[in-house]
């Protein structure tokens, strides 16, 4: 009898134990080096962003645009971003200032290009009324890049394609963004990368 | 005592202990005082007794709501906070719920189901109906065109699309009179005037009047070519094509939210008129119901919120303005619980010939012993059952009853709204409206 209870609040206190939560690290170099990898909703992480600017980039630099302009220029050209829009139905605000400092790093990491400061950028921006999220507006865009000395931006937007059916949850996301040449408006640059996310019992 | 007593006994007084244990407020139990308050338009006295209650719950206590009543906390508790003018808590609460009643949705809930039918109609997972479900968006995007936020406005009118499609897909047929003409107004304001109009046509087709849309509809027809049959009614010998650009105006977007939709309540039923209502839902053998002492059905009934269309006033800089109604939510709920009210007296009906199969069982174990014994523990075992069986009484109860809402053009600069409404305090507020922008005044009055 006393060994039917000792072992009974053995399990019990297993139980307890199990159920109590569990902080930990992840990523390279830890013991949890997969942390990361699992999807935990339909919205955008870190692993996404990661691949879809790494993607874009990969393009970019491949181009031809970018092999004979920017690298056959002179001097590193100058690149400003604008802001990029959220046009999904998630409110991925935080993943968007992700998204813009990751393609921020990358443009710079590329030692091929000039990369204007987002902060200081922000400040003009607001002083000629370009508002945190505002579509590209050509002739603001001019306006702002002189003030910034800036040749080029990178603008663009984010969609999705969000639908639901039968206890499964999709949104399929499009990364499309663009380099325009500020003086003259034209499209030096675009394409767009996608990623899926999903959510399913 | 005989053996057979004393088991039926047992299991009479375990059930009376579980009974005790559990405590017996329903949902609208629970609310009661967060009600009261909101009666008085004291909706902070009503956020403090629902986080009393419910123990201030945020978004990172969702993760344990399995069964959703967290989830509903926080629609209460995002109305109540935007009624207070706390646009961004107020959005907090409810993308919050928003998000994990969709996990929610994906889940199934076979233990709570079964539990429905077997002991007591608030076991299963809340799921919102579907005029629930699209007030959420069509609320959220209030709260951040409020703030001005016009792309966050547009992510709420991108949900509450998908959430109106997923239902379409589902072959529930739910419209929302209020997200339709708030998601127009947000792509109108973005430069999308044929999408606008298409939600316009949406809006009218879910009820809201002609007035609330006419001057719109009629500014942006003679360049955007969509036409519904609701559109095409309104503007009549008036439609006119001509090329050119529609600018969005500068104005001031007042919307009102009043009164409080009707709410779910125990009751109880007599079995007869109960099968009369559950009509071609109950197929049952009702000789168990027969064999019941208690010959009561448990429900939710629907009892009457707040009346709505209670503005009495709106002025812009001092001229008097009419706000036209956009939804009206509460015939919505009421036509939703009709619908599903078959399904819920038949879930009762199960439920009473369930503790019935109980009581039968326990005076057969009783069978041997005295027989006032085995009578009396069938009768507590049954009474202590229908204690248990708690009505599903969870619905969105803060939910405003009545919308209206006014457009305005005015000239860019500062402007002074007015709003006066029954049972509260008017309410003043002084916009600035930038050229060619827009500010949103929303009044939230669920009292």
């Amino acid at each position: 009898m006393r060994n039917s209870i000792t072992l009974f609040l053995t399990a019990l206190l297993g139980l307890s134990l199990g159920c109590a939560p569990q902080a930990m690290r992840g990523g390279p170099g830890t013991s949890n080096p997969d942390l990361d990898a699992p999807a935990m909703s339909v919205k955008l992480d870190r692993e996404d962003i990661t691949y879809l600017v790494s993607d874009y980039l990969g393009r970019l630099e491949s181009s031809a645009y970018w092999q004979q302009e920017v690298k056959g220029a002179p001097s590193r050209p100058v690149m400003a971003i604008w802001p990029i829009q959220n046009q999904t139905s998630q409110h991925i605000e935080d993943q968007m200032l992700t998204l813009l400092s990751s393609i921020e790093t990358s443009l710079v990491n590329t030692a091929a290009v000039q990369v204007v400061d987002r902060g200081s950028q922000e400040a003009l921006a607001r002083e000629i009324g370009v508002q945190h999220g505002a579509i590209y507006d050509p002739s603001k865009a001019q306006q702002l890049g002189r003030q910034i000395g800036a040749q080029y931006f990178v603008t663009g937007r984010i969609t999705s394609v969000d639908e639901k059916l039968n206890k499964q949850h999709r949104v399929q996301y499009s990364l499309f963004l663009q380099i325009l040449e500020i003086e003259t408006g034209l499209i030096k640059f675009q394409n767009e990368v996608t990623r899926s996310k999903a959510v399913k019992r | 005592m005989k053996p057979g007593s004393s088991q039926a006994l047992t299991v009479a007084l375990c059930l009376c202990a579980v009974w005790l244990g559990s405590g017996c407020a329903t949902y609208s139990d629970q609310l009661q005082l967060a009600l009261v308050a909101a009666n008085r338009a004291d909706y902070a006295t009503a956020i403090s007794e629902l986080d009393r209650v419910a123990g201030n719950p945020t978004a990172n206590d969702l993760a344990s709501d399995r069964k959703g009543d967290l989830s509903l906390t926080l629609l209460e508790r995002g109305i109540l906070r935007q009624a207070g003018g706390a646009w961004r808590e107020s959005s907090n609460d409810l993308s919050a719920a928003d998000e994990h009643l969709e996990w929610l949705d994906l889940t199934v809930d076979p233990v709570g189901t079964l539990g429905e039918y077997l002991y007591s109609g608030s076991s299963k997972t809340y799921r919102p109906q579907p005029s629930e479900k699209l007030a959420l968006n069509a609320f959220n995007l209030l709260n951040f065109l409020a703030r001005g936020d016009l792309n966050g406005a547009a992510v709420e009118a991108r949900r509450f699309t998908v959430m109106r499609e997923t239902l379409d897909s589902a072959d529930i047929k739910a419209l929302s009179a209020l997200g339709a003409f708030l998601a127009g107004y947000v792509f109108e304001r973005q430069g999308q005037g044929d999408r606008a109009l298409r939600y316009y046509e949406e809006a009218l087709a879910a009820g809201a009047t002609d007035r609330a849309l006419q001057s719109t509809v009629e500014r942006l027809a003679p360049v955007f070519p969509y036409r519904g049959p609701n559109l095409r009614a309104m503007l009549g010998s008036r439609d006119r094509r001509s090329s050119g650009r529609v600018d969005p105006p500068t104005e001031i977007l007042v919307v009102i939210a009043t009164g409080r939709v009707p709410y779910r309540v125990p009751a109880r039923v007599d079995v007869g008129t109960a099968i009369g209502w559950a009509g071609a839902m109950w197929s049952g053998d009702a000789d168990w119901l027969a064999r019941s002492v208690a010959k009561v059905v448990v429900y939710p009934a629907l009892r009457e919120g707040r009346p709505g269309n209670t503005v009495r006033g709106l002025r812009i800089d001092g001229e008097a303005l009419e706000a036209s109604r956009v939804e009206d939510l509460s015939g919505q709920v009421r036509r939703e619980y009709e619908a599903m009210k078959p399904q819920l007296i038949a879930a009762g009906l199960t439920r009473l010939a369930a503790r019935a199969a109980v009581a039968e069982g326990v005076r057969a174990a009783a069978k041997n012993a005295d027989g006032w014994i085995g009578a009396l523990a069938g009768i507590a075992a049954e009474g202590t059952l229908v204690a248990l069986d708690r009505p599903d009484t969870r619905s969105w109860t803060m939910l405003p009853s009545v919308v209206a809402a006014a457009r305005k053009q005015v000239e860019p600069g500062s402007h002074a709204v007015e709003v006066r409404i029954d049972g509260a305090p008017a309410r003043r507020v002084t916009v600035d409206v930038p050229a060619g922008g827009f500010a949103a005044v929303v009044v939230t009055a669920p009292h």
